[in-house]
């Protein structure tokens, strides 16, 4: 929890002072496109790789799922819910930071 | 794009379990970290882009804090009814359900406290949600809400599916997905253990 907050602080404040070129950013991008397939690749190999989980597999795989695609719903649901309370139009004001 | 993040999580999974079979032991946690501060730190350059972030969290206001709440009311609410398909009684489900994708913590919590059996539900549920919500970052980004970007990762979304969220749906959800992770991450430390003693 503490590498990833001090990771993240410390990317933005680097950016923050030294003022880069747009063409830095669109370089970021490709170069964490590339890093992001990886590392879900190298998250595969870690479910792959673990022996609890895929013994359990065959057993609690699909009662697994089943809970997940639950409390998905469940959550995308409620915040839905919220969406429609809030009385500001979420979506125009993230136009408006956009530009 | 989605093909190429089903295709790599997939092609992991296949080719760990191949060196698991053959017996080749290699650890690679320690990669997996250090590429996932990586990306955080690039998330972290992106945001800095940004000269009016402080604005940009307090136009969010309340409702960046509002969303985690509803996160994990949904989540634990969810998992408990599909737990009754499944004939889990509702202090297990709904102790998995508030693992919030945070597998590590939910499952060794509830195999020192509770069973070892549901430790190991308590974990693959929560692997499972992390392959669905990076399933499904990329088709909720069609949306254009930053709000539903984040909803299906729970605790995840300030760690391995931050630099998803960020480029699916830019600094905005990467800040709501930031923001919404911290607090769910204390959430799962509070409530996994209250729900699975119910």
């Amino acid at each position: 929890m503490i590498q990833v907050i001090l990771s993240l602080a410390a990317g933005f404040i680097i950016s923050y002072v030294c003022n880069f070129s747009d063409r830095f950013y669109k370089y970021l991008g490709k170069i964490t496109t590339f890093g992001l397939i990886f590392l879900l690749f190298i998250m595969g190999i870690q479910i792959g790789v673990n022996e609890k989980v895929m013994a359990n597999l065959p057993t609690l795989g699909l009662k697994s799922f089943i809970l997940a695609g639950g409390a998905i719903l469940g959550s995308l649901s409620l915040v839905i819910l919220l969406e429609k309370v809030t009385i500001i139009d979420s979506q125009n004001k993230e136009r408006e930071i956009e530009e | 794009m989605t093909i190429f993040i089903i295709g790599a999580v997939l092609l992991g999974i296949i080719t760990g379990s191949f060196l698991q079979s053959s017996g080749i032991n290699i650890d690679i946690s320690q990669i997996a970290c250090l590429i996932l501060y990586f990306l955080i730190f690039c998330v972290g350059l992106d945001l800095g882009k940004n000269r009016k972030i402080v604005q940009d969290i307090q136009q969010l206001g309340t409702k960046a804090f509002l969303i985690p709440f509803n996160v994990a009311v949904g989540s634990i609410l969810g998992s408990a009814l599909f737990g009754l398909f499944l004939k889990l009684p509702f202090n297990e489900a709904s102790a998995i359900g508030a693992g919030l994708g945070w597998y590590s913590f939910s499952s060794i919590i509830i195999a020192q406290t509770y069973s070892v059996e549901i430790a190991a539900l308590a974990f693959l549920t929560n692997v499972a949600r992390e392959i669905l919500t990076i399933i499904l970052i990329p088709i909720l980004a069609k949306n254009k809400n930053s709000s539903l970007l984040i909803a299906p990762g729970g605790a995840t979304t300030m760690d391995t599916t931050l630099p998803l969220i960020n480029k699916y749906g830019g600094r905005q959800a990467a800040i709501l997905g930031f923001i919404n992770g911290f607090i769910l991450s204390l959430l799962v430390v509070i409530l996994v253990p209250i729900l699975i003693k119910l």
